[in-house]
């Protein structure tokens, strides 16, 4: 992994996170029902099937369709605020870079990923402390501009990615929501796992392994 | 988990099957989508009204799909808001060339959805507006109106601007008529038992037995206040003076009073409860034009109820009298 990240890659990427995404979905659930409405993990697994599909079915040939593929399927797909938010996360990663990049080094791997974030915090409203998936995708994607900036491999970087979003989906326990449907439980929500957040640690140590 | 269902992943899809079937006259679906529509669409010289949320909750939204209610309902899965793909392809189904106005209710994720839907649907050169139903008390502070949820005043809306937009009023005017519900809206519900989602067979919450809980949300969110179960009356009075409290409903004031069971609670214990609400509300010199007492917003089979409160003038009293058939709503 100290090369470039190729289409093939990003298909491989893709499989993983559904694959994980797949084998977690009842847990993301438990997550979710106790400060939510329990259904995160079967919706977002819905979604990714989705994107599945569609990738199979429109047989995209660069990496910015392929991200753009998933992400729409997702949107279109399934509803709840997994739909726009998690879609977005890839369809904006694809919208950043023309069809013809063929390879992304770690600069245009951290600028697609500070794309996403940006637009994902448009969309949802939410800041980091508001307890949702942001609290955990936002300090993973801090870590990588650091480590693009600093010149690191694409496997360091993403490494230290998992690590950081893993602490940020930890430390929402100690958050009270704000934000989304487990807001309305209040002080009741601390001490509870965001499963948003938490779904973004799978996605991210999902794209790990996968490289690895 | 005690529920008469096939494959969970087909539940959605079985209900909208069945209700169609049920209502041959009335309703049909639009393709493969999860979307419920008049048979007649699209009705010439009337805005339309598009309704739709997660589904789980029947008879809302699609049973509220007729004539005098709403055109079409964009459904999701269950306690999920429809995807903006569905709802963009309700409002394009409808659309009659007056344009379109969409009533859901204040959800994160079908505010999120029918706002991509609607811009979606205007970037195609359709007219659409929206209003956003907030009624329920429990889940904002009164001058935090829009963190509050929309619940059981929903078919109120949906009768009231259903009614409205078949006298060939304008999307604004239509708009304001709908907005005017909401603001005169206020709802409040009391939950005696979790309920379960069935694709998964958990309880969302856990509530022991021989407790209660005020502003328990339609999903399993937390309400307010977890009591030790009370008396019909003494339930009725408290749900009743946070409404009358809330908007405020004054003396002199005409309402619509509906009654809503959230799945289990039973049609005996309803009619106990609108008996404290008529004793109450005349004490309190309150007049109800019209009594609504039954299933209108359930939460799979939560036990429990909600009350809500609508406030009427004459132009709202004019369009609640108008005559509608859908199937959870039919007035001659």
């Amino acid at each position: 992994m100290e090369k470039n990240l190729v289409f093939e890659d990003f298909k491989k990427i893709i499989t993983g996170i559904n694959k994980t995404i797949q084998e977690n979905k009842i847990l993301l659930c438990k997550l979710d029902s106790v400060i939510g409405d329990g259904d995160h993990g079967m919706t977002i697994a819905k979604g990714f099937d989705a994107a599945m599909e569609k990738i199979e079915k429109t047989q995209p040939a660069n990496i910015s369709d392929l991200l753009k593929a998933a992400g729409s399927a997702i949107i279109m797909t399934i509803g709840g605020v997994s739909g726009p938010i998690f879609g977005s996360l890839f369809s904006e990663m694809g919208r950043t870079i023309s069809s013809d990049i063929e390879s992304v080094d770690i600069k245009i791997l951290s600028s697609m990923f500070s794309a996403s974030l940006e637009k994902i915090m448009k969309l949802g409203g939410a800041e980091p402390g508001d307890k949702t998936m942001v609290d955990a995708f936002y300090p993973a994607v801090k870590s990588l501009e650091d480590s693009a900036d600093a010149g690191l491999s694409i496997k360091d970087a993403l490494n230290k990615m998992v690590e950081a979003s893993r602490a940020g989906a930890d430390s929402t326990k100690d958050m009270i929501s704000k934000k989304g449907r487990s807001s309305y439980s209040g002080e009741r929500s601390l001490g509870y796992k965001d499963a948003g957040a938490n779904t973004i640690y799978f996605i991210i140590k999902a794209i790990y392994e996968e490289l690895e | 988990m005690r529920k008469l269902i096939n494959m969970p992943k087909d539940i959605v899809n079985e209900v909208m099957d069945g209700l169609v079937a049920a209502n041959k006259n009335l309703l049909q679906r639009i393709g493969d989508f999860t979307i419920i529509a008049r048979k007649d669409i699209p009705v010439k010289n009337k805005v339309a009204i598009v309704t739709g949320g997660g589904s789980g909750h029947e008879p809302l939204f699609s049973e509220y799909v007729g004539k005098g209610m709403a055109d079409a309902s964009a459904n999701g899965q269950i306690f999920a808001s429809p995807s903006s793909g569905i709802i963009l392809e309700a409002i394009k189904a409808v659309e009659a060339g007056e344009g379109t106005l969409l009533i859901y209710n204040n959800y994160a994720g079908d505010v999120l959805n029918f706002e991509m839907a609607m811009e979606m649907a205007r970037d195609e050169g359709i007219k659409v507006e929206q209003v956003i139903v907030n009624d329920d008390v429990a889940s904002g502070a009164k001058d935090k109106r829009s963190n509050r949820r929309g619940t059981t005043a929903t078919p109120i809306v949906l009768k009231i601007a259903g009614a409205a937009s078949s006298t060939e009023m304008n999307i604004d005017l239509l708009k304001a008529v709908a907005q005017k519900v909401i603001d005169n809206s206020r709802s409040l519900g009391v939950s005696l038992s979790s309920c379960t989602l069935p694709e998964t067979g958990m309880a969302t919450f856990a509530l022991e037995d021989g407790k209660m809980e005020f502003g328990m949300g339609l999903h399993g969110e937390a309400g307010i206040k977890k009591v030790d179960i009370m008396s019909a009356d003494e339930t009725a009075r408290t749900i009743l003076d946070m409404l009358i409290d809330d908007l405020p409903f004054n003396k002199g004031d005409e309402v619509i009073a509906l009654i809503n069971g959230y799945g289990s609670t039973t049609k005996m214990e309803m009619y106990i409860i609108s008996r404290k609400i008529h004793m109450y509300l005349e004490e309190k010199g309150i007049k109800i034009y019209s009594t609504e007492v039954g299933e209108f917003c359930t939460s799979q089979e939560m036990a429990g109820v909600s009350i809500t409160l609508v406030k009427l003038d004459e132009e709202l009293k004019k369009y609640y009298d108008m005559p509608c058939e859908a199937p959870g709503f039919k007035k001659f």
